[in-house]
């Protein structure tokens, strides 16, 4: 019975070591990653301001990231906005606060949920996107020509992506605080009856607009993020179309859960540069 | 380039270049190795003898563990980065599938170099230049708003051809360029090596290639590459009266397969 139990002991024990250090391996791979997308980063950073400048790639990126992701955030940020009153709306009533339904909303999607979520979306379509792109082009060797005809492939291809997405990033960060604002303005107003004039009146009381800027920045930043680790994997492709899927799965993947654990720090940062600035 | 010419003979010059990836296994070994000037010059050797590492090497994709490479003169790894950016100018490189630009047409993949590298140029005078040289390869003006991927492998070729052709250079690589090409086509494309190099006085053309017929076909010099290492090298009369086993062993499977 007792040897029995040792046999299990030393398997389950066996079991944990294992686990534990899969888990600290992932995180040791997700660490050095951070930091080789952040050499990339200031590598391609730098040759933004080299000749020649590559306004007409930034705004070829601008158009796909921007323009082409403008129709999916409209329709994300609308059922989040209803979605998040009406959450919001249940509780509130239960205490007889359904005045404070607007600012809580507002407070919620600017700060947090406007440039999370635009950040997640247009990382896995924009992101995805680049990372296929620039691993298709490594392994076809059309990255290697670039670089043959004198033209610096980082410059060319890596640059004009990071800029475009910190351009975009915070518009449609903007187009997501605004749509779901209405679909809450149209949930609490036109299905729960709420008064619109205290509804808007308490935003106006609660909301500030530098709530909208912080989102705007994180946004911008969380643009970064994306155009940096999503080139940086399809950059450094290797091994034909499996390459190219491992780089796209690995890209969108390490940049949303980056996202995730930036907004958090980022959301701290913000706050306590308020408080040593005294704006608050 | 006469001054350069008279006290460099070679076009390119490779002095105990070594290659390892890992660090212990070694692709390139102690390869030393002279690229005569305006000659076409085919690298021939066995299926993973580091020949397109080389051909990578030459054009300063890759660096070398240790060793020098000379091009044109020059050092490629003393020169700053500018430098290296300039004589990239100076080589043209039709790659094994091409990489041709998927986004871009014919006229916007051949137009493309000579965009980046001579912009007082109208749009109107690059694309006289680029007509030229797809014409010269022999496309017609019917394919050059097509996209690479409603073109033929052997069109594509033609296509990657004229690109590196676009800014005139003295040193035109190819990488294996009749891979995946039935006979036919891999015959004309030979004719295409030997006449781009014949409207070309003066320019060096380098083939790496496994296909032996081809070598000794379109070449005045041939360098073999074995274990990372050049086995022979000289002209096609030198290969021919070579006593060493293994040339004559690579020369009979060659011309058998072929």
């Amino acid at each position: 019975m007792i040897r029995v139990w040792k046999d299990n002991r030393e398997r389950i024990n066996s079991y944990i070591d294992g686990t534990f250090k899969g888990i600290f391996d992932q995180v040791g791979v997700f660490f050095f990653e951070c930091g080789q997308a952040s050499l990339f980063f200031v590598d391609a950073t730098k040759l933004i301001f080299k000749k020649p400048f590559r306004i007409e790639e930034v705004t070829k990126h601008m158009e796909f990231i921007g323009n082409k992701s403008v129709l999916i955030i409209i329709l994300t940020s609308l059922f989040t906005g209803l979605a998040l009153a009406y959450q919001i709306y249940l509780g509130f009533k239960l205490v007889n606060a359904t005045n404070l339904v607007g600012p809580t909303v507002g407070l919620g999607i600017t700060r947090e949920l406007g440039p999370v979520l635009t950040g997640l979306i247009v990382a896995a379509r924009a992101g995805g996107a680049m990372a296929a792109r620039l691993g298709t082009m490594r392994v076809s060797e059309q990255i290697d020509a670039l670089e043959v005809m004198g033209v610096d492939p980082k410059q060319y291809l890596v640059a004009p992506r990071i800029v475009a997405a910190v351009i975009t990033m915070p518009l449609l960060c903007a187009v997501f605080d605004f749509v779901a604002m209405m679909g809450a303005h149209f949930l609490c107003i036109n299905l729960m009856g709420l008064d619109q004039a205290i509804f808007w009146d308490k935003i106006g009381a609660w909301l500030d607009p530098d709530d909208i800027y912080q989102g705007m920045v994180k946004a911008a930043v969380f643009g970064v993020t994306f155009a940096a680790v999503c080139t940086n994997k399809g950059f450094h492709a290797k091994g034909g179309a499996k390459g190219v899927g491992d780089a796209t799965n690995q890209g969108v993947v390490n940049s949303m859960v980056m996202i995730i654990v930036l907004n958090f720090f980022m959301t701290n940062l913000i706050r306590f540069t308020y408080v040593m600035l005294g704006w608050e | 380039m006469t001054s350069e010419s008279a006290q460099n003979p070679a076009a390119v010059r490779i002095q105990d270049l070594r290659k390892s990836f890992d660090g212990s296994d070694y692709v390139l070994d102690g390869v030393n190795l002279e690229i005569p000037k305006g000659k076409v010059t085919c690298i021939i050797g066995f299926s993973g003898t580091g020949k397109s590492v080389l051909l990578k090497h030459i054009l300063g994709i890759l660096k070398p563990t240790s060793g020098t490479i000379e091009v044109l003169g020059r050092n490629l790894w003393s020169m700053t980065l500018d430098e290296l950016i300039q004589m990239r100018i100076r080589l043209g490189v039709l790659f094994q599938y091409s990489a041709l630009f998927d986004d871009m047409t014919v006229m916007e993949n051949v137009t493309f170099p000579i965009k980046e590298h001579r912009r007082q140029l109208s749009i109107s005078e690059r694309e006289d230049i680029a007509d030229r040289k797809l014409v010269q390869v022999g496309i017609e003006s019917k394919h050059f708003r097509k996209l690479p991927s409603e073109l033929s492998g052997g069109m594509r070729k033609r296509v990657g051809l004229a690109r590196a052709l676009a800014l005139d250079p003295d040193i035109l690589l190819y990488d294996e360029p009749t891979t995946g090409l039935d006979p036919i086509l891999t015959e004309v494309v030979d004719d295409l090596i030997v006449s781009t190099h014949r409207a070309h006085p003066g320019s060096t053309s380098v083939v790496v290639s496994h296909d032996l017929f081809a070598a000794f076909r379109i070449s005045d010099y041939i360098v073999m590459l074995n274990k990372g290492g050049v086995l022979l090298a000289g002209t096609p009369d030198v290969f021919h009266a070579s006593s060493d086993k293994l040339v004559q062993k690579f020369l009979i499977k060659g011309f058998k397969q072929g």
